[in-house]
């Protein structure tokens, strides 16, 4: 009954773990670049959380050397699909501060490149011009990643092979016995 | 009746032992999954530590230098300022923050260079020169790095006025971006034949002055230079024309108000 049901929902919702693991995929892919740029160069990414003045000086080094092993640890799980609801949390979390970061960057004024993959902290005169793009590409990110908040339930996952291996034994419908 | 009764008992006793089972499946599958991604995490976290180029906190600081890290030109022998207006006049202090990797930096020092030289030569001016590194990432050798630490050595091993010739040079002969950037044997070069001795290449080649830059570098950030160049004339920031790379002009005005704003001694 529930699966005829699910046939005739939206498609969106037959679809889903497709589109699912195509979100997944972009969004850590995005980050295991974004935090591998960074990860090789943590001086610049200090350089880069520093530029944007809006944390005090004390914690500007942790985070600047965190951030970049923050973004590879969650591309990875992402893209293999591991803890996907957490992961999906920590990445909306983390695109909605950059999404502020670089808004209020823009409001103040500032000329500064967002450092979203390496360097940073390293503008142009026309650094601003990339603001309404790096926007536009992280709240591009927050939406799928908020989706699979929503729904973490994706094809090729390891959350999907984890969970039916954890079986405790072999399942029999016990109530296909006796048809109601 | 009663038979009826019994199988919906047995199918309700059914339908529990799977919710049981359900739940046991849950929780055995939370478990993994923590251990799965506290491992990953781990070993993210020893890989970046491993791979982290050492913070330059060991390697020695250049004599020289002066206590922000920079180089400081002033005239041979000063002569009293023929621009302004009363008196003798304290020199205006420039300070110029480059990458030698870097374009705007040339087009800095090939349209306001030769004016600030001349300015220095009269007295008027006294320009500090802070190498800093943080264009890196567009060489696949650190060029930014390897020239600012090389610039250290010349004034290690000779004087300021060969460390500006030899800055002048490596302006001239900037590498391309997204290349290798010059050789560590080409830095030798330029440097002898900026006037720094024989010496000069052991320390250069050896990467002597490296982590100096990784501190001047980071100093500088924390003093709030966010691009290269940055050009403060006692200490204001000058911002070229349309938020352009400032050119003689714009120095000029800026170094004219500074010596206004400047009370005559």
């Amino acid at each position: 009954m529930t699966l005829s049901v699910a046939r005739d929902a939206s498609t969106l919702q037959r679809f889903w773990p497709w589109l699912g693991l195509l979100a997944r995929v972009v969004v850590g892919g995005v980050w295991l670049i974004a935090g591998w740029t960074k990860v090789t160069d943590p001086a610049a990414s200090v350089r880069a959380v520093r530029a944007y003045e809006l944390l005090p000086e004390d914690v500007v080094p942790t985070v600047g050397n965190g951030l970049p092993v923050l973004e590879l640890s969650i591309g990875l799980l992402l893209v293999v699909g591991l803890a996907q609801r957490l992961s999906a949390i920590v990445s909306a979390l983390l695109l909605l501060g950059f999404t502020v970061g670089i808004a209020s960057a823009w409001a103040r004024g500032l000329q500064i490149e967002c450092g979203c993959f390496g360097g940073g902290g390293a503008g142009d005169a026309d650094a601003a011009s990339s603001y309404p793009w790096d926007i536009a590409r992280d709240v591009a990110l927050l939406a799928l990643s908020v989706a699979l908040v929503w729904r973490p339930v994706t094809r090729w996952s390891i959350d999907g092979v984890i969970s039916s291996a954890a079986r405790p034994e072999p399942e029999r419908d016990l109530t296909r016995s006796h048809p109601a | 009746m009663s038979n009826k009764h019994k199988r919906a008992e047995r199918t309700e006793r059914a339908s529990q032992q799977r919710r049981e089972r359900e739940l046991e499946q849950q929780r055995r599958a939370r478990i993994i999954v923590t251990v799965i991604v506290a491992v990953v995490v781990l070993i993210v976290v020893v890989v970046a530590v491993a791979i982290i180029p050492r913070l330059g906190e060991e390697g020695p600081t250049p004599s020289g230098i002066t206590a922000e890290n920079g180089i400081r030109s002033t005239a041979a022998q000063p002569t009293s300022p023929t621009t302004g207006g009363s008196g003798s006049l304290e020199p205006v202090q420039v300070v110029v923050y480059e990458d030698f990797h870097c374009p705007s930096c040339k087009e800095f020092e090939s349209s306001a260079g030769g004016y600030l030289q001349q300015q220095v030569d009269v007295g008027a001016i006294e320009v500090e020169y802070r190498p800093i590194a943080i264009l890196d990432r567009v060489s696949s050798t650190d060029y930014s790095t390897r020239s600012a630490g090389a610039a250290a050595c010349v004034l290690e091993d000779a004087d300021v006025a060969t460390f500006v010739t030899f800055h002048d040079a490596l302006f001239a002969n900037q590498p391309a971006e997204g290349g290798p950037g010059l050789s560590g044997d080409d830095l030798v070069q330029i440097a002898e034949q900026s006037g720094a001795s024989g010496d000069v290449g052991a320390c250069i080649s050896n990467g002597t002055y490296e982590d100096w830059t990784a501190r001047a570098t980071e100093a500088a950030s924390q003093d709030g230079v966010v691009q290269t160049p940055t050009v403060r004339v006692n200490g204001t920031d000058v911002i070229g024309q349309g938020g352009n790379v400032p050119s003689a002009q714009d120095l000029m005005a800026a170094i004219s108000e500074a010596r206004d704003a400047t009370p005559a001694s």
